[in-house]
């Protein structure tokens, strides 16, 4: 969806650089909000991890309460500690052995802190450029003021 | 060209840009759901190194149900199907739309530039 044009910044009227700022300013907030959705998904997989090994205790009937919907609980016990049925999108759930479901799990922490290094550096790269093409804003309206002002000088001398 | 007329390309260019947004958004929706099932089949394809006939369910309403390995996947290689054809559809929809707001966005134009010459004749 980027375009790859390149564009020399200088050559572009404050207007179009203005709108540029602008394009970038909101690209740049839809990637911090991502980074943030990685993160916290990032922590939820984790929190599963710790979960599963919590539970790996050897004592079997391990007593929990199992929420019925989020105000009621039963009392139950855990039978077997090395079954888990895990989501893997799509409404797929998939029964795993805990070493299998930690795997899977450890698999998806390490995919996200891969995605997660790679928008950091489009992140860096991207507010850059933004401050680059405020810099240039900058210069082009200043010039124009100093622009007026002699042509108003002018005018009174 | 009559205020009418303006007024008429004018409405066309927002209904233009509107569309467009609509179909962006759409677009992008589409996109996620290609991300997840694509992670769902490979997901599959691991499971298959891990057993024979890994057990599946799947979420209906609020209840899992055990559905076959072979069918699940067969659905779910069936879903990628039909949003890729949608992905397809929708781009060229993108397309057309941009060509047209563009062709749309020349014309407005032209009709500013010929009002200003009127007004400095």
């Amino acid at each position: 969806m980027t375009d790859q044009r390149k564009i020399d910044i200088t050559q572009l009227d404050p207007q179009q650089l203005s709108q540029l700022q602008s394009q970038f300013e909101s690209e740049l907030t839809h990637f911090q909000t991502s980074l943030q959705a990685l993160q916290v998904a990032s922590v939820r997989y984790k929190e599963c991890i710790s979960n599963i090994t919590q539970l790996q205790v050897p004592s079997t009937n391990t007593e929990i309460l199992v929420p019925l919907s989020s105000s009621l609980y039963v009392p139950g016990k855990i039978k077997n500690n090395d079954l888990y049925l895990v989501d893997i999108g799509t409404g797929y759930y998939v029964e795993k052995s805990s070493k299998d479901a930690v795997k899977f799990y450890e698999g998806k922490v390490k995919q996200l802190e891969l995605d997660h290094s790679k928008l950091v550096g489009i992140v860096n790269e991207k507010q850059s450029t933004l401050q680059r093409v405020r810099l240039v804003l900058r210069e082009k309206v200043m010039l124009l003021q100093q622009q007026q002002q002699q042509q108003k000088q002018g005018v009174k001398a | 060209m009559s205020a009418q007329e303006i007024e008429q390309i004018s409405l066309k260019f927002n209904d233009l840009q509107t569309k467009l947004q609509e179909s962006l958004s759409n677009r992008q929706t589409l996109e996620t759901q290609h991300q997840e099932n694509l992670i769902v089949l490979k997901e599959f394809d691991l499971l298959k190194d891990e057993s024979a006939e890994p057990k599946v369910y799947k979420l209906t309403g609020s209840v899992l149900l055990p559905q076959d390995f072979s069918e699940a996947e067969m659905n779910v290689e069936k879903r990628l199907e039909f949003i890729k054809a949608e992905i397809t559809k929708v781009d060229e929809l993108i397309k057309k739309t941009q060509s047209d707001l563009e062709s749309t966005r020349n014309q407005l134009v032209q009709i500013r530039t010929q009002q200003q010459q009127q007004l400095q004749q």
